[in-house]
Order: structure tokens, then sequence, then C-alpha cells
């Protein structure tokens, strides 16, 4: 046998002759600003501020992330989800840290689309990286401008002053909550590229455990998953995909069972009902909806899957 | 129509006595505890205690169940007042993602309420048709050993 053929060179002399090098670079620095809203990170959102550290980029107001009401109840967002990797727990921690408030004080909401920033897909180890940074640094900047105001009303200066539990106290033993401080400062701004520094070794939450948040709901039925969402007229479907690769639908209108909640594309079928068993969808009993989709058959070798999703309807 | 007992309170569920009792329990009773993993009897997640056994509820016909006591872990006792069990389980953080855990909790009860003292190779034996991917096992352990030490010194 001739292996001669397959031999490579890769000695560096055949390499000049017959590769070549590109090297990019841009020819205006800043450009790459100038495109900014244009960029989408890794995780499908949209960088609104390249400057900004972590999430903060694609989520830059402050308001985004940190809010306090009259009640002086501070509420804090995150975009990402808690998958049972405790970060819950870990970003309670940096906002608690960064607000210098107990972790019982914060109100933490995770993940509502209606209500929490987008930070795209949990995925990645990017949770911390981006959301824990931008908490990190939104809840310093909010605390600082709270300083600030009362500051402002007492004539004294940030340096006078400190708090304890979301209570702010003067250098004359005033004090004022965090959301007295708040009247006069519009807290829907972006946030700034440096926060005030906190030395490591002054950290309480950041590096010190605290239990997770989410066990005890875990441990005795309450809603902690996905499955556990009950949405009012939801129904469930089953998706049954072919039973070959490459198989593709026949002739699936004639037999479509009538009156059923069914759906179907070139290669799936779906049925809905009320509830995820029931003898209409339960896949081991008996698939009407595959059976109408009346497949084409394609090369042998590949399983049929059965996949159930949950839709809303 | 049948009836079903469950941590205490019966119920009558106009349902197919073939649905397995893990629909009659998540989707007309409403309770999280129990829940969905391979639907095969394969992984434990659905596990409750059946007349203080543990059964795989996902197998287990909601008709063969009927006149005989349900226990899910809901009936243990809730974040607030969790049992001792559970309360274990918070003490040693003996959850990752927690999808396994009810299931978890319902078998070791079930060891509990039924053997005084076993032995460390008992519990492992009792556990093994549980699964947990992300290896909480000795968590579990800790929590179960727990349990067993705080009822013989409370």
């Amino acid at each position: 046998m001739n292996h001669g053929e397959e031999r490579v060179d890769q000695g560096r002399r055949a390499f000049i002759i017959n590769g070549a090098l590109v090297v990019g670079f841009a020819m205006v620095p800043g450009a790459g600003r100038a495109f900014a809203d244009t960029e989408v990170d890794t995780l499908g959102t949209q960088v609104l501020a390249p400057d900004l550290p972590g999430s903060l980029r694609t989520n830059p107001f402050l308001d985004a992330w940190i809010r306090i009401d009259e009640q002086n109840v501070i509420t804090v967002y995150t975009g990402k989800v808690e998958l049972g990797t405790g970060v819950k727990t870990a970003l309670l921690q940096v906002a608690a840290e960064r607000l210098e408030v107990a972790p019982q004080l914060i109100h933490f909401l995770m993940a509502d689309t209606a209500l929490t920033p987008n930070e795209g897909y949990t995925a990645g180890s990017h949770t911390m990286f981006d959301s824990g940074t931008a908490l990190f640094n939104a809840a310093a900047q909010v605390r600082q401008l709270l300083l600030e105001s009362a500051a402002r009303q007492w004539g004294s200066t940030v340096e006078q002053l400190s708090t304890k539990d979301a209570v702010i106290q003067g250098p004359a033993n005033q004090s004022m909550t965090y959301a007295q401080a708040l009247v006069g400062v519009q807290l829907h701004r972006y946030a700034s590229a440096r926060s005030p520094a906190m030395a490591p070794d002054r950290f309480t939450r950041i590096g010190h455990s605290l239990p997770r948040v989410d066990i005890p709901a875990k441990v005795s039925g309450g809603a902690s998953y996905v499955q556990d969402m009950r949405l009012p007229g939801m129904l469930h479907a089953r998706v049954i995909r072919p039973p070959r690769r490459a198989a593709a639908a026949g002739s699936k209108q004639s037999t479509r069972p009538p009156s059923t909640t069914w759906a179907a594309g070139s290669d799936w079928c779906a049925m809905a009902a009320t509830w995820l068993w029931s003898p209409r969808t339960n896949g081991r009993r008996s698939r009407p909806c595959a059976r109408a989709m009346n497949w084409h058959a394609g090369p042998k070798g590949m399983r049929c899957l059965i996949q159930a999703i949950s839709i809303s309807c | 129509m049948i009836t079903l007992n469950v941590n205490g309170t019966d119920h009558s569920l106009n349902i197919d006595p073939d649905m397995p009792l893990l629909y009659a329990l998540r989707n007309y009773l409403q309770l999280n505890g129990a829940k969905y993993g391979c639907g095969l009897g394969q992984c434990g997640a659905c596990t409750v205690m059946v007349e203080g056994k543990p059964v795989f509820s996902c197998l287990l016909p909601s008709g063969a169940a009927t006149g005989r006591a349900v226990k899910t872990v809901e009936g243990l006792g809730s974040a607030d007042k969790p049992g001792p069990l559970q309360q274990a389980f918070i003490d040693n953080q003996a959850a990752q993602c927690g999808y396994c855990i009810a299931g978890m909790i319902m078998r070791a009860q079930a060891l509990i309420d039924t053997v005084a003292a076993p032995t460390d190779e008992q519990i492992r034996t009792h556990m093994a048709p549980n699964l947990c991917r992300c290896g909480t096992h000795l968590r579990i352990f800790a929590a179960i050993k727990a349990t067993l030490a705080a009822r013989v010194n409370p």
C-alpha cells in the first residue's frame, strides 16, 4: 500500500510557500463602539453600553437591577435563572454585599420576562460573571447615589455617613432610610463605568457561606420547577417525531383524528390535552397523531423520539 | 370515580383508574412534590409512600392506590415548618438541582419509619433505586444519618 500521497509536509518553509496568514485590526480606534448597538453578545442579547461591566453592557439602566419602594423594600432583579447551581443565593449575596444590607431585607426577583433584565441564556458559567458583575457594580452605585443624596440634605460629606440595614446614619446622629434618600434621585440612568471600591477583606457576604434560599421549597413540594407552573387554560402537548431518520409525513390530513387539538409540521406532530397523561396522548397506549402522520419510512436505525412539552393556549 | 387518601385527606377524583398515581397527584391534587423523571420506574423522582412503603408513583395505577394511605413530601412538613427529615436535608444542604430530593426524602422516610437503627449498608441498599444526577449522595446520606441520630439522642 502506498501512503506516500497522504503525507503532509508540516515544515515552516512549506507553510510559508503554501499558507496564508491573515491579521485583522481596526483602522479607526473606537470603531467598535460606534457599532456597539448592533453588536449581539454570545448569549443573544444586544450590547448597548460596551464600556460597562458584566450584564450592564446589555442592560445599562440602574433601575433595571435595583428598585426601592416607599416602604424601603429593596427589590433586586436578575435575568438569570436558578437551575440548581445555587446562583439565586450567590447573586443575592453579591447584591446584599454592595448595598450593605442583610440578604433578608432584599426581595430578589429572578427571570420574570415582564420585569427583569434580559440577560439571554443561563448557560456557560456566565451567571456570576455577567449578572454577578452587574449587580456588584449596580448595587454599589445605587448605594453611593443614596449616600450622596443624604449628604446633600444634611450638608455633610459622603465619608461622614454610614449605613446599616438600609438606613443611612449621619454625623449628628441623623438617620434616613434608603427610600427617604431616594427622593430626588433618578435611578433610571445608565450605570457608570466605575463603581465605589470595596476591599475584599471588608466583604461580609461574598465568600461567606449563606444557606441556599431555594432548598426549603425543594424539600417540601414548593413550586420550584417549570413543571410546577399551572397557567390558566394550559394544555400539555406531546410531540412525536418520525420513527426513523429522514422519514417524512405522508397524507396526514386524511386520517387526522377529528376534533383534537393537533398540530403538525413536515417531520413532527403534536397532540395537546388538559393533562400530560390521558389515554388520548399517552405515547405508550395510543399514538393516533403519529398514525395520522402516515410516515414514509426513512433509513432504518433511529428510534422514535417522543418528547413532552408544555404549551399555553 | 375513585377515592384517594393523600396525606390523611380523602379526595374523590373522576379519573381513569389506569392513570398513574403521579398524574393524579400532580395534575388533579396539584401537589408538586412527586416529580416526573423517567416515567419508567427507573429514577425514583416520583417516589411516594403507599401504606408506609416507597413506591414509584409513575408506575402505580391510581386505582391500585384506592383505600390505601398515600403520603407525599407535602405530608411531612412545609417550607416554614419542615419535618425532621426535611430539616436535616436543609441543614445538610442536601440538594443541588433538587429534582430528585422529594423522592429521596420519601424513600428515606420509609426506612426511618420501619427500621429502628439501620446500618450504613442498609441505608445505601435501601436508597439505591433513587438516582441523583447532580451527585448529592453524600449529603443525602448525611441528612438521613442526622435524622436517625437525632431520634436516638433528641
